[in-house]
C-alpha cells in the first residue's frame, strides 16, 4: 500500500513484525530530524523564542494525537509507552483508592504490560485479581468478563486488540454494561494504527498506547483519561517540569497533564508521533483497515490450503485486525523464525508477552505474522515459501530413536 | 550459511531423540533453565557419583537446537568426571562463541553451525549453563539473559 515511504523496505526485506513495532516512515523521520537540528530546544521552561517556539510545537503535537484518538488534549498524557501509561494508572490512579476488598478483572489474554502491575498494586493493597479465560477463538465477549464484575470491583483492565490473535474486544459494549463504580482501563498498543478509535465514543476511563506501534519513534506513549478520572490521578513519578510551587516537603502540582508528566518530556518523540498520526489521518483508517483485512483473509486461506499441520489461533469469529499466531505440529515457532529469515521475512516467534495465555493454552509458543501499512501480496507468497522450505528442512529427517 | 547446514542431520535426530530424555533416578544434582527470549524451558537432572556423571537427564520445550544440543550435552558427559565435563563446558562455549576453537569435539562438532546465527546461540548453551549450575550447585534460576 504505502511500501514506497519506507526506506527500511528498499531491498527484499518482508516484514510482517508490525504488531511488535512497526517500521518508521520516512515522513516520520523526515519531521523528528529536523526537528532535532533546527527547532529544538526544552519546553515551558525557556524564555527565549527557541524554547518558544519548541514549546508551541510540542502543544500542537499533544493536540494532533489526543485529536487522532478523540481524547481531550487537556487529559492526554505524554508517557514512555504503553507499559509506563498502565504503570501510572495501576500505580497513580488505582493504588492510593484500592482496598483489601476489593477486586481487579483482567482477561488471559493481556500482554505482560497490561497484567504484571495490576498484580502489582493488587499485592500492595492485598486486593485479588480475577482472570477471565479466553478459548483458542480469542473471543471475549461482554458477559464473559461480567461473570467476574462485581460490588468490590475497582478495575477491568482489557487490551482493545488482542496481540496474539488480533480480535477486536467489544470495548464500547463493555464499557456500557460496566457498573458505575468500575472503571475500565483499555491497552490500545495493538488498536490505534489499525481500526479507527476514537476514545469517548469507546466510553473507557483510561486509553493507553506506544507511539512506536503507530509508525512513530520508541520511547513515547500516551494515556488518555477520563473527565471523571482525571482529578483523581497522581503524579507516578515526580520531578521537574511539572509543579506550580515545591517547598520543604510540600508540593503543589499543575493542572492538565502536565502535572502528571515529570521531567523533561520526549519533546522529539511526540513531534515524531504528530507526524506519524497526521500521515495515517492522510491515508484513511478506514482504507488501511481495508487493506489490512483483506491481507489478512488471503494469509489466512492460503496457511489453511498449504499447510495440514497448522494451527491457527483465534480467527472464528467476530471482528480481527492483521495479527495471525499458529503454530505447526511438531515444529518450534523459533526455528521456523530462523528459516524465515533466511528468506528474508522478518516475523517473531515466542511466548510474545503473553506467558499466561500460553500456558492457559498449553503451548509452549508460538509463530506470528502480523501485517501494517507496508505489506502486500508479495509479502505473503514470500512467506509461504518460507514455510515450505520449513515443511521440507522438518520433513527431510525421521527420527525414531 | 543456510538452514539447511544448522539443521543438518546429526542436529535434527538428536533434537528428536528421546534417549536422554527424563529424570535421573536417583539424582543427585537438579537444575531448571530458562530462555526468557523464546520462552524455551528445560528441567535437568543429574546423577553424580563418586565424582562422576553416571547419567543426565532432561525434560522441557524448546526449539530444535535447544532439544539437540541437550541431548548431545547428555551423550557427551556421561561416564566423565566432574572435571572433564567442566573442559567439555568450557570447549563448547568455545565453539558457539569464538573462532579460536580448533579442538576436534566429535559430534558436539555438529553445534559448531550455531555460531553463524547468533540469535540462536542462547538456545545451544541452555542446556549447558543448567548442567554447570547444578554441578556448582548455584541456587539463582539459571537464564540465558
Amino acid at each position: 500500500m504505502r511500501r514506497d515511504a519506507f526506506p527500511a523496505l528498499d531491498g527484499d526485506l518482508c516484514y510482517l513484525d508490525t504488531a511488535a513495532s512497526a517500521l518508521k516512515p520516512k515522513v516520520v523521520a523526515d519531521a523528528t530530524y529536523q526537528f532535532e537540528l533546527s527547532d529544538y530546544a526544552n519546553v515551558h521552561r525557556s524564555a527565549y523564542k527557541l524554547g518558544y517556539k519548541a514549546s508551541v510545537a510540542f502543544d500542537k503535537a499533544r493536540e494532533t494525537c489526543a485529536h487522532f484518538i478523540g481524547a481531550n488534549p487537556e487529559r492526554f498524557v505524554w508517557v514512555g509507552g504503553a507499559t509506563a501509561g498502565i504503570n501510572l494508572i495501576a500505580h497513580g490512579f488505582l493504588k492510593p483508592i484500592l482496598c483489601k476488598q476489593d477486586n481487579i478483572v483482567l482477561t488471559i489474554q493481556e500482554h505482560h504490560a497490561n497484567w504484571l502491575p495490576w498484580w502489582d498494586v493488587a499485592k500492595a493493597s492485598g486486593a485479588s485479581v480475577r482472570v477471565v479465560p479466553v478459548g483458542e477463538d480469542g473471543v471475549i465477549t461482554v458477559e464473559d468478563v461480567l461473570q467476574y464484575v462485581d460490588k468490590n470491583t475497582k478495575m477491568v483492565a482489557i487490551s482493545h486488540v488482542s496481540n496474539i490473535t488480533g480480535q477486536v474486544q467489544p470495548i464500547k459494549a463493555l464499557c456500557q454494561k460496566l457498573p458505575e463504580h468500575v472503571y475500565c482501563c483499555v491497552d490500545g498498543a495493538q488498536a490505534v494504527a489499525h481500526i479507527d478509535v476514537d476514545v469517548n465514543d469507546l466510553g473507557c476511563d483510561f486509553y493507553v498506547a506506544s507511539a512506536h506501534k503507530m509508525y512513530g519513534p520508541s520511547g513515547i506513549g500516551f494515556v488518555a483519561v477520563s473527565k471523571r478520572c482525571f482529578s483523581l490521578c497522581h503524579p507516578y513519578q515526580t520531578g521537574g517540569g511539572m509543579v506550580l510551587s515545591v517547598g520543604h516537603g510540600e508540593v503543589v502540582f499543575q493542572d492538565g497533564p502536565v502535572g502528571l508528566e515529570a521531567g523533561t518530556p520526549h519533546i522529539t518523540g511526540a513531534i515524531g508521533l504528530a507526524a506519524a498520526c497526521d500521515w495515517l489521518r492522510e491515508i484513511g483508517l478506514s482504507a488501511i483497515r481495508a487493506h489490512e483485512l483483506r491481507l489478512t483473509d488471503i494469509a489466512l486461506s492460503c496457511l489453511r490450503e498449504s499447510f495440514k499441520n497448522i494451527k491457527i489461533f483465534g480467527h472464528s469469529q467476530g471482528d480481527q485486525t492483521g495479527v495471525i499466531s499458529f503454530e505447526m505440529h511438531g515444529i518450534h515457532p523459533h526455528d521456523i523464525a530462523t528459516i524465515l529469515d533466511e528468506h528474508q521475512v522478518a516475523m517473531r516467534a515466542g511466548h510474545h508477552c503473553a506467558m499466561p495465555l500460553m500456558r492457559h493454552w498449553q503451548v509452549p509458543a508460538l509463530t506470528r505474522l502480523s501485517f501494517g501499512i507496508y505489506n502486500d501480496q508479495k509479502d505473503i507468497d514470500k512467506m509461504l515459501q518460507g514455510l515450505q522450505r520449513v515443511v521440507e528442512i522438518f520433513g527431510t529427517h525421521h527420527a525414531d530413536n | 550459511m543456510q538452514t539447511i547446514e544448522l539443521y543438518q542431520a546429526l542436529i535434527m535426530d538428536h533434537s528428536r531423540s528421546k534417549k536422554y530424555r527424563g529424570c535421573c533416578d536417583p539424582t543427585t544434582h537438579a537444575k531448571d533453565g530458562h530462555n526468557p527470549m523464546c520462552g524455551d524451558h528445560i528441567k535437568l537432572t543429574a546423577q553424580i557419583v563418586d565424582d562422576k556423571i553416571k547419567h543426565v537427564r532432561f525434560e522441557g520445550e524448546g526449539c530444535a537446537i535447544s532439544m539437540a544440543s541437550a541431548s548431545l550435552m547428555c551423550e557427551a558427559l556421561e561416564g566423565l568426571t566432574v572435571a572433564e565435563a567442566q573442559t567439555v563446558f568450557k570447549d563448547v562455549h568455545a565453539l558457539l562463541t569464538s573462532d579460536d576453537q580448533t579442538k576436534d569435539l566429535g559430534k558436539l562438532s555438529a553445534l559448531e553451525n550455531v555460531k553463524s546465527f547468533p540469535m540462536r546461540v542462547k538456545c545451544a548453551t541452555l542446556a549447558w549453563h543448567t548442567l554447570q549450575a547444578a554441578i556448582t550447585n548455584n541456587q539463582n534460576e539459571v537464564s540465558t539473559e
